[in-house]
């Protein structure tokens, strides 16, 4: 006997169906928000990451029993957790203890910023905080950092920010210092603009909207608070003196491009190898393919959540690369070992015709993946979108600098990458690239990664541990 | 098409992609959320769409690849559900309300009766969606209805 009279509970669902929730209404003002923001979204690795974010929360929370056990012995504990999740060095940070509780607030115009928790050591600061205001739905915070009186600081890298899906989440900002180390005093404002959801919950006056539909949407992106959020951090010296180097100096081969391991440095939220090649080289490293191993067979490898490799602007190596960190392993012997290398020839240029109709790319690296699939015009000053897609789309396709028909250098404004919409295949990716100013004809860009070297045999070097 | 177009026409359709995202999902926010991140997609994608007579097919796939992203993940986070799921014979569909019937038949088969009887569509449209042959699509809405048990006329859910 049927349990079920489906074909009125098909009618009754159906009816259901005609009330969706009032969160729908605004579904599209979201996203034209979201999209205002995108250029900031994709200036990092945050966009990456928050993919599998679930995931790894639940992974490392269910696995790693001391992890959850740390996270239990603090507030908000699944929004700290998922603050770390896909970072294994900041995950043993909070496992080891390594987390400092520092609830400094900053209140303005009805927003607040709320800073919990710091992870610091002597090259990297990481912040947790919280934006807040009641009322408000969708809170997006730009950081920005400076000396104690405001002054510029030395080299760093922001990552962070931006557009938070959840206004109740513990955002994260790090503070990566490529050269100097961390300051003993940091100030972190958030640029907060703040948006209700619900217009029907604004005060009258803010529910006044333009009758024409294209004005009105525009007004809807406008944020209904915005304030200035600053707070002070004094840093522990005890923390932000964590770090230890330890010179090396020795040169490897990896087929025709030779390199010299100069030093390598162990911080708890990461380690970093050092190189250096002939200024002559006809091929610079870009991305080393290497780990670090202990003597229990426990890998560290590649930086999953941050920054995995840094330069200077006087050349074009990457001469800082950077792995998870072994610093809370406690181990007795570390052996770092090298396989192979992507590297860019210095000859190496991608002719771009810049055309609407019929745009091409010559010169694209053999090894290489993807295709120029279209060219537009996207600015207001005409400036060109060029849109690459296949795998390797995935990461930057290219170097910052470009040159136009006159041999004249520029830079590229911006970059950011998305995954197909409409096949979503896990590897392959559309890449916006933007040019700066107004040209016409053709531009070069420099690829990024030509090509890809191995060692014969893994480099495999016994790391001092003094 | 431009931003605004799509801002137009999205708006028109965001009733039918959020009937489609309930019904496949089964989970009011889980939903909402699948709605909006497909059409943040779409916002990003749209210059690539050549034909804007099927936008609404389009903007429904992307919307469709979100949905089964949201259950790749559910996947990840509960494993033993989506395995109970997957052995959902016709004895437990039996016993399950129609809600639960349809979120516990196979992926492929839920896509066509969501698609076909819920949002509306057509089984032409229905097949472009889904970038299937019509006679794939006959043969599981078929098969789906048939694992329900219910009686459903072409017409059904079809929006004029």
């Amino acid at each position: 006997m049927e349990r079920y009279d489906r074909k009125r509970e098909y009618e009754q669902w159906m009816q259901q169906l005609e009330t969706p929730p009032a969160a729908l209404e605004y579904t599209v003002q979201r996203v034209q928000r979201r999209a205002k923001t995108r250029p900031f979204r994709l200036a990092g690795r945050w966009l990456a990451g928050a993919v599998s974010f679930c995931a790894a929360f639940v992974v490392l929370v269910n696995v790693s029993t001391p992890f959850a056990h740390a996270c239990g012995r603090l507030p908000f504990l699944k929004e700290l957790a998922r603050a770390v999740c896909l970072s294994p060095s900041l995950a043993a940070a909070v496992e080891n203890e390594y987390v400092q509780p520092v609830e400094q607030t900053d209140r303005a115009n009805g927003l607040t910023l709320r800073v919990e928790y710091l992870i610091v050591d002597q090259k990297q600061v990481n912040l947790f905080y919280t934006l807040s205001g009641e009322g408000y739905g969708t809170i997006q915070g730009d950081p920005s950092v400076s000396g104690a009186d405001g002054e510029a600081l030395p080299p760093y890298i922001l990552s962070g920010g931006g557009w938070e899906e959840d206004p109740a989440a513990l955002r994260r900002s790090t503070v990566d210092f490529t050269e100097a180390d961390v300051p003993g005093v940091l100030r972190f404002t958030v640029q907060a603009r703040a948006w209700r959801d619900d217009p029907a919950a604004q005060p009258a006056a803010e529910r006044a909207q333009p009758a024409d539909t294209a004005v009105r949407a525009e007004a809807e992106q406008q944020p209904d608070a915005q304030a200035t959020l600053t707070v002070t951090l004094q840093f522990d010296p005890a923390y932000t003196a964590q770090g230890r180097t330890a010179a090396l100096g020795q040169t490897i081969r990896l087929e025709d491009v030779e390199l010299t391991l100069e030093s390598v440095e162990i911080y708890p939220t990461h380690l970093r190898l050092n190189l250096s090649q002939p200024e002559t080289a006809a091929a610079w490293v870009q991305s080393l393919q290497f780990y670090v191993q202990d003597e229990r067979g426990n890998r560290y490898e590649g930086v999953a959540d941050g920054v995995t490799a840094s330069g200077s602007t006087g050349s074009p190596l990457m001469a800082t690369q950077r792995l998870e960190s072994p610093w809370f392993s406690r181990a007795g012997q570390l052996t770092l070992c090298i396989t192979g290398a992507e590297v860019q020839d210095a000859d190496s240029r991608v002719k771009i015709t810049l055309s609407e109709t019929e745009p091409r790319a010559e010169g694209l690296p053999a090894a290489w993946d993807a295709r120029l699939v279209r060219a537009e015009r996207t600015g207001e000053d005409g400036e060109w979108g060029l849109c690459f897609a296949g795998e390797a789309a995935n990461r930057q396709l290219f170097s910052s600098t470009y040159w136009d028909e006159s041999g004249e250098e520029h830079s590229i404004r911006s970059w950011g990458m998305s995954a197909d919409p409409e096949t979503q295949a896990d590897r392959t990716a559309q890449q916006w690239v933007y040019l700066d100013g107004d040209l016409t004809g053709t531009v070069w860009l420099q690829p990024l990664v030509t090509r890809t070297v191995a060692a014969q045999q893994p480099v495999t070097i016994p790391l001092p541990m003094d | 098409m431009d931003r605004q177009e799509y801002a137009r026409r999205a708006d028109a359709l965001k009733q039918r992609l959020w009937r489609t995202a309930l019904c496949y999902l089964n989970d009011e926010q889980a939903a909402l959320e699948a709605v909006d991140s497909a059409v943040y997609k779409g916002l990003l994608a749209v210059h690539n769409l050549r034909q804007p007579e099927y936008f609404d097919t389009w903007l429904t796939r992307i919307l469709i690849n979100e949905c089964k992203a949201e259950q790749r993940r559910r996947a990840r986070l509960h494993p033993l559900e989506l395995l109970a799921h997957h052995a959902a014979a016709q004895q437990e569909l039996d016993n399950l309300p129609l809600r639960q019937a349809v979120a516990a038949l196979d992926p492929n088969l839920r896509t066509v009766v969501v698609l076909r009887f819920f949002a509306g569509y057509t089984l032409e449209e229905t097949a472009r969606c889904l970038g299937l042959p019509r006679g794939t699509v006959a043969t599981r809405q078929r098969r789906a209805l048939e694992l329900l048990r219910l009686e459903l006329d072409e017409q059904s859910g079809e929006e004029g």
